[in-house]
């Protein structure tokens, strides 16, 4: 099978790609100034406590040792345990992951429905008032930062119209689905403005190509011209850009989450660089680094369904 | 053959067509009262420069322009019907099914991320084929184009084809509405010379088999000589002389009609160097008051400039714009024509 072989040769790919972004992270983390016993325990601490945190934390072993026990704890998935939360870094990383990839499919979600049909009718009608609306409406979105969007969005629905939260995710799917609302679409307006752009020129392209010609003296319908042979192909290069977006949103996830105050993985990453729980912090980059990877190399299998032009190899 | 007075005979029949572009306020015009009609199981030619308006002319046949593109006037009767005022639904079904088109470069002509079955299949739309008959069909029409082990090919997208396979497959798509005109808009233009003679063959041939018209776009007198029964010769979107493939060839009556003859390189001559045509064809959006060719022409007089010459019947279907037509008489084209027509390269 060509897919399946394409596959593996990518993971095996990515196998020595994940080696060196480790290690960066290793060697970036003990690069940041200051006693991680000290900043953790405070200025008051006394000596034994310091020693016996050292000691825990593996800071007395050589840089080896520790890379090796580092790299050890990796492939056991036992990344260490968190000293703010006390508890192990890859459960906390568990417990909150599940809030941030919510927030990443919604945010997606609302980024294809801002962004799919704007772009197409601003393709299609270029240079006419759909477009100059659509493209004036675009450049707001991609202009304005997206917390100050997501602090208006706050103001309007939760605090004037009382109809969404003001922030917290609830205890219930409905409760957790109403508190995403906002926080995605924030998100979803600054991605969106950057695919209508990128939509709308693929399909100014396409619409007066040879090929969509073609079609049309073969006598088909608009609507069959519309869809396969005009946006099926517009969205090919767009599906590229999305799964960048989508990849930006996951990280982005560090600003939504402190804004509306979600219990996902960006909010813990911030809390715990704040509490130099450096354990937690590694485990949570490393996260970020397979997320990243899986992602393209899904964009990389879905890019050769939908162009059969690019070879597996 | 050209002075068959039955209309019965006539499949497409265009009246004084005009279209005009519109670009940054300018108006650019590209086809200027063109009238010419195509008879069954004929091939009519149409030969001239670049930007000429003749694949303008074409594709207002079945009025595939760009958006900027008007048709101030004129008519276009298929079967007797005006095609410039049917509806769009109308038009569709006009569309594939009775006229069909071929592009000069099928690498872009076809979408690249279907394959050539579902473009085939698209043209079955509307049909009551079975999956069946529709796989049948598609077989045979790669067959009927040469393009060899069908059942795998029709699988495979565009760009897993060769060129010259890349046109009999875009060939073999068109024809599979079994339309009753080909519009051919320079189909041998991207191919090497070896394949460009194997698909004006096979388009004779096929022409031949399913006893359809066809209407073919070229600069390339070499082409019009093995394929055309007449010939028409534009130049800034006029017709500038209309006449049978023999006739055009052996006695031109329009300087411009003989220029881009004496232009071709002659076997009969080895040494003597190409004569081109000095100058260049105006701007479409500033044509002269007068004959378009006049300030490139060597017989033109004080009047050329002034008034534009009237399509003028000299002989029975052989018609010329030209003041001064006369003049050309006895100043026979360089090259002589065989029986073949095979004269060039």
């Amino acid at each position: 099978m060509d897919v399946l072989n394409y596959i593996l040769k990518r993971i095996l790919q990515m196998i020595p790609v994940f080696f060196i972004v480790a290690i960066l992270i290793f060697v970036l983390i003990r690069a940041i100034p200051g006693d991680p016993a000290m900043v953790m325990l405070g200025e008051r601490a006394t000596a034994e406590s310091l020693a016996a945190l050292r000691e825990k934390l593996g800071l007395n072993e050589s840089y080896l040792t520790q890379l090796i026990l580092y790299f050890k704890g990796i492939f056991t998935l036992d990344l260490g345990d968190s000293i703010k939360f006390s508890m192990p870094v890859t459960d906390l990383i568990l417990s909150r992951v599940g809030t941030t990839i919510w927030l990443t499919i919604m945010s997606t979600f609302f980024t294809i429905i801002f962004s799919f049909i704007p772009g197409y009718i601003a393709g299609i009608k270029k240079d006419k008032l759909p477009d100059s609306i659509i493209r004036v409406i675009a450049l707001i979105g991609l202009s304005v930062p997206a917390f100050w969007i997501g602090l208006v969005l706050l103001t309007i629905f939760a605090v004037r119209l009382k109809i969404l939260p003001v922030s917290g995710w609830g205890d219930t799917i409905a409760d957790h689905f109403i508190g995403l609302i906002l926080p995605s679409i924030t998100q979803a307006i600054g991605v969106s403005a950057v695919l209508i752009r990128n939509l709308r020129s693929n399909v100014i392209d396409i619409k007066n190509s040879d090929y969509v010609d073609y079609a049309k003296s073969k006598g088909l319908s608009h609507l069959r011209i519309s869809s396969f042979h005009i946006v099926r192909n517009a969205l090919i290069p767009t599906t590229t850009l999305l799964s960048l977006k989508i990849i930006a949103m996951f990280g982005g996830s560090i600003v939504i989450e402190n804004v509306f105050t979600l219990p996902g993985i960006g909010a813990l990453l911030v809390t715990s660089i704040y509490a130099r729980d450096y354990a937690v912090v590694q485990g949570i980059i490393i996260m970020f680094v397979v997320v990243v990877m899986v992602i393209n190399l899904i964009t990389d299998i879905l890019y050769s369904i939908l162009d059969p032009r690019v070879k597996l190899s | 053959m050209s002075d068959n007075i039955n209309t019965g005979d006539v499949l497409l029949e265009v009246k004084d067509l005009n279209v005009r572009f519109y670009s940054n306020g300018r108006e650019m015009k590209a086809v200027n009262g063109v009238s010419f009609d195509i008879k069954k199981g004929e091939t009519f030619g149409f030969v001239g420069e670049s930007g000429c308006g003749k694949s303008t002319t074409s594709r207002a046949i079945i009025r595939l322009l760009a958006e900027n593109a008007k048709i101030p006037s004129g008519e276009i009767l298929y079967k007797g019907e005006d095609i410039l005022k049917l509806s769009n639904d109308k038009l569709r079904k006009i569309r594939g099914k009775e006229i069909g088109m071929i592009f000069q470069e099928p690498m872009t002509a076809l979408n690249p991320v279907l394959t050539i079955k579902a473009q085939m299949y698209e043209q079955f739309i509307g049909t009551d084929m079975t999956k069946e008959q529709k796989e049948e069909r598609a077989i045979e029409m790669l067959r009927l184009v040469g393009i060899p082990s069908p059942e795998k090919r029709l699988k495979e997208y565009i760009h897993q084809f060769s060129g010259g396979m890349r046109q009999r497959a875009m060939i073999a798509i068109t024809l599979a509405a079994n339309p009753n005109l080909l519009i051919a808009d320079e189909p041998t233009t991207a191919l090497d010379v070896t394949i460009q003679d194997q698909i004006i063959k096979l388009i004779n041939q096929i022409k031949g088999q399913l006893g359809m018209s066809v209407l073919l776009i070229t600069h390339d007198l070499g082409v019009v000589s093995q394929m055309c029964d007449r010939v028409a010769v534009m130049y800034a979107g006029y017709f500038v002389e209309t006449a049978d493939t023999l006739t055009l060839f052996t006695t031109p009556r329009h300087p411009y009609t003989k220029g881009l003859i004496d232009a071709l390189p002659s076997t009969e001559k080895k040494n003597s160097s190409l004569k081109p045509i000095k100058g260049s064809a105006p701007s479409l959006a500033e044509l002269p008051e007068g004959c378009p060719f006049a300030p490139r022409c060597p017989f033109k007089e004080e009047i050329c400039d002034t008034a534009l010459p009237e399509m003028t019947e000299i002989a029975p279907g052989h018609m010329v714009r030209c003041h001064y037509h006369e003049k050309l008489i006895g100043a026979e084209g360089l090259i002589s024509i065989d029986e073949e027509g095979d004269n060039n390269v």
